[in-house]
């Protein structure tokens, strides 16, 4: 791999994280897009229609401020409608003449029209609070409800009065505060005769009847109405102490720190007789706290005679922007919360379908993992396996090394052995015939013809034991009973001459192999056993069977001379004797184990020792037992033995 | 010839052989180089032990005196000769009686054997009886003439 790859290979995961990161931030700014564009969307929305329903109310204001205008105006003209039919009245106009002011019988009838128009004028709405007849001059004449310290007395300086007095035409006053210390104004009638000024009539109008008129309108929570007249003086208003005070000094006064731009700008609109509508900005102390407040106004004049009034009709901006932006807040967070609802589930949705991707690459990856794994597994135990049978086939490979080794060099002994003997007394037998010594002579040439004849034995030996591995007849069942039978009469020569009591067990097994070979080596081990008797007075030989697991165990046991554990091994080797003045040459018990291991079967010596007996035992296999490896293992002998 | 035993008593050689033919050949070779020797003969491991050991038959002192000269065979039944060689070499009384191995085996594995368990001489009997009786004079000349021995 070159470096380059490297790096790339490196900085992949890093790159994938920058990446998530970018991914992260994208999210999140296009969700603060989403919510700003939504939130001034919605802003802009409220406001205009913060606009136009202010506008509406504006309007509708308006509306009532027009038809309360002309409800007053109305009152008022029927007050002064009243007084002008008062002082049309022939019998007013006598009584001012007559200067009758007290209250006795024969001034009933001239009171009597006064009275009337009093107690009229007492049921209205909007109170008066005394109605006075006056001379030219302005001297009260007579007074309704009577009072007897009111006639007489001056009242030229009046507001109103003055100007009647001087003009002879009706007037309406400005504000001012009557004798009981309420706000009120007056309405003040010339009377003539003969077209001649002769007096007055005047009513009194208690303003806070005005006021609790307006107070019946509702206008919002906290909407009122106020009047002010074309000197820019309040006349009715919901705060007493302003009636009668110019409206906008009693309010800079109170609140010289604000701006009353907007206001003023209003109150000279009314002033001047305007209808229409405004906002301004007021205060509102609450608390010790000042607090401005926003206002919504609309405004119609009331002209009535020579005053102009104007009524203004004031609501606060909030109780209209208030709930529109409440509404609005509300329906903003419901549009937050649903798209954070969205956002949620989208996420939600998005981390379970992450999860489940991963959740499937891991669970493909772990699928593929735990049959990687179960691969390996197999291939592992298939190694081991191998190599378990690779060891076995070493350690066999050794083995057989060995005996090879030791085979050929047993050979090579056991051949040279004779050959020398042959030499030396060749040698021997020159001297002798040349010392013509006959005795000797004679001594040689058996001895030369002995090593001879055991040559030529160890080589029949040699061949059929290489035989053994090659020529194999076909394997047949063998009843082991008639086999044994059989051994036995081989060897019943040698029985009888040692007097050996044979048994053979019944219930014998079935075998399986090669005839002739497996009588052989039934015949080798009962021959070595009457071989080995030793001086055994009751010499017996016991021929049987066991079952040892799976294996089927033959045996061969006698009473004779046995053998010491550490010559087990080394009897079934070749040429291998353990005594030299035995008869055979070593090969009986070598021609055994090989016939037996080529039949797949093992064989071993038990005994405990000198004098104590031996049994020889070989595994042999049973009807159609494991042929198979019978015929490997008959190959693999092959093999061996073709090379010894 | 120089002999330091002829006029001392004679000198003693134990022969190891179990081939009884073998055994001839090496006494009546001696018998023909004349060399005034007593050979006892043993013929396996087992009974060369016990002679040297004097155990058994043979724990006469007189009857079976200690060799000067051990000869021995390789291929022996019950104890074979190295194992006796491997006795002998690690018993302090015997080791150093020097052990001539007499052997038909030309194996490599044999030799090494013999050398490391500390034999003294490797021999291998030769067919041909001229050459075996060379061998059996030379040695006797050797071991028995030449050779000092405690």
């Amino acid at each position: 791999m070159t470096r380059g790859d490297g790096q790339n290979r490196y900085s992949l995961p890093i790159r994938l994280h920058t990446k998530d990161t970018l991914k992260k931030i994208a999210f999140v700014v296009a969700f603060a897009t989403i919510i700003a564009a939504i939130y001034f969307f919605a802003r802009n929305n409220t406001k205009r229609f913060e606009v136009v329903v202010v506008n509406q109310t504006q309007q509708h204001l308006l509306t009532i401020a027009k038809a309360q205008a002309q409800s007053i105006k109305d009152t008022i003209d029927d007050i002064r409608a009243e007084l002008q039919m008062l002082a049309e009245n022939p019998v007013v106009q006598q009584a001012i003449v007559d200067n009758k002011s007290t209250e006795n019988s024969s001034d009933k009838g001239r009171c009597c029209s006064e009275k009337v128009v009093f107690d009229r004028l007492s049921r209205r709405s909007v109170q008066v609070s005394g109605l006075y007849r006056l001379d030219a001059y302005g001297i009260i004449q007579h007074r309704m409800p009577f009072r007897e310290d009111s006639v007489g007395a001056d009242f030229s300086n009046k507001p109103g009065v003055k100007y009647v007095i001087k003009n002879h035409r009706p007037y309406i006053s400005s504000v001012f505060k009557s004798y009981a210390g309420r706000k009120s104004v007056s309405v003040c009638q010339p009377v003539f005769s003969s077209q001649q000024f002769i007096g007055i009539v005047r009513v009194v109008i208690f303003l806070d009847t005005i006021q609790n008129l307006l107070s019946h309108i509702k206008v919002g929570q906290k909407g009122y109405a106020w009047i002010i007249d074309d000197d820019g003086i309040v006349v009715v208003h919901p705060k007493p102490e302003y009636v009668g005070k110019d409206a906008m000094a009693v309010r800079k006064k109170a609140f010289p720190d604000y701006g009353w731009s907007e206001l003023e700008n209003i109150v000279y609109k009314m002033a001047g007789g305007q209808e229409g509508v405004g906002n301004y900005q007021s205060v509102w102390r609450q608390d010790e706290e000042l607090r401005p407040v926003g206002k919504l106004a609309a405004f119609a004049p009331i002209k009535i005679g020579n005053r102009l009034w104007s009524v203004a009709l004031v609501m606060d901006y909030d109780e209209i922007a208030d709930p529109i932006n409440a509404h609005a807040r509300n329906i903003f967070a419901a549009v937050q919360l649903l798209i954070l609802l969205f956002i949620g589930a989208g996420a939600g949705f998005y981390i379970v379908y992450k999860k489940k991707v991963l959740l499937e690459v891991q669970a493909k990856s772990a699928e593929r993992l735990e049959s990687l794994n179960r691969q390996l597994q197999s291939e592992i135990a298939e190694h081991k396996r191998a190599e378990t049978e690779r060891e076995a086939l070493i350690t066999e490979l050794e083995v057989k090394n060995a005996e090879l080794e030791r085979f050929t060099y047993t050979v090579s002994h056991d051949l040279k052995s004779p050959l020398i003997t042959i030499g030396g007394f060749l040698g021997l037998l020159e001297q002798d015939v040349a010392g013509g010594d006959v005795e000797r002579v004679k001594g040689d040439i058996k001895r030369i013809e002995g090593a001879a004849g055991k040559m030529q034995c160890r080589l029949d030996e040699l061949l059929e034991l290489s035989r053994i591995g090659r020529l194999v007849n076909p394997p047949e069942e063998v009843l082991l009973r008639e086999l044994a039978r059989e051994a036995v009469d081989l060897v019943a020569g040698r029985i009888t001459e040692r007097g050996v009591q044979i048994e053979i067990l019944p219930d014998l097994p079935l075998i399986f192999g090669d005839h002739p070979r497996l009588l052989e080596v039934l015949q080798n081990l009962i021959d070595n056993a009457v071989k080995f008797m030793g001086e055994q007075p009751k010499p017996h030989i016991e021929i049987g069977a066991r079952q040892n697991g799976d294996e089927t165990v033959c045996y061969v046991r006698d009473n004779g001379i046995g053998i010491e554990p550490c010559y087990h091994d080394k009897i079934f080797g070749l040429f291998n004797r353990l005594n030299q003045d035995s008869e055979g040459t070593g090969v009986g018990l070598a021609l055994v184990k090989r016939i037996v291991e080529v039949h797949g079967g093992r064989i071993w010596v038990e005994s405990e020792g000198q004098g104590k007996g031996s049994t020889f035992c070989f595994t042999i296999c049973t009807k159609g037992g494991s042929e198979k490896n019978e015929k490997e293992k008959r190959e693999r002998e092959a093999f061996d033995y073709s090379v010894g | 010839m120089r002999r330091r035993s002829e006029k001392e008593k004679p000198l003693i050689i134990l022969l190891v052989e179990d081939n009884t033919d073998h055994a001839e050949l090496v006494m009546r070779s001696f018998e023909n180089h004349q060399v005034a020797n007593k050979i006892y003969h043993v013929r396996n491991g087992e009974a060369a032990l016990d002679y040297l050991f004097r155990r058994g038959e043979y724990a006469d002192a007189v009857d079976s005196p200690l060799p000067h000269l051990v000869l021995l065979d390789l291929r022996l039944a019950k104890i074979d000769g190295l194992q006796v060689l491997k006795e002998i070499k690690t018993s302090k009384k015997l080791c150093e009686i020097p052990v001539v191995i007499l052997t038909t085996s030309e194996a490599e594995k044999d030799l090494a054997k013999a050398y490391e368990y500390h034999a003294n001489s490797y021999l291998v009997k030769p067919v041909n009886f001229a050459k075996f009786t060379k061998m059996m004079g030379d040695l006797c000349y050797y071991w028995l003439g030449w050779n000092r021995h405690s």
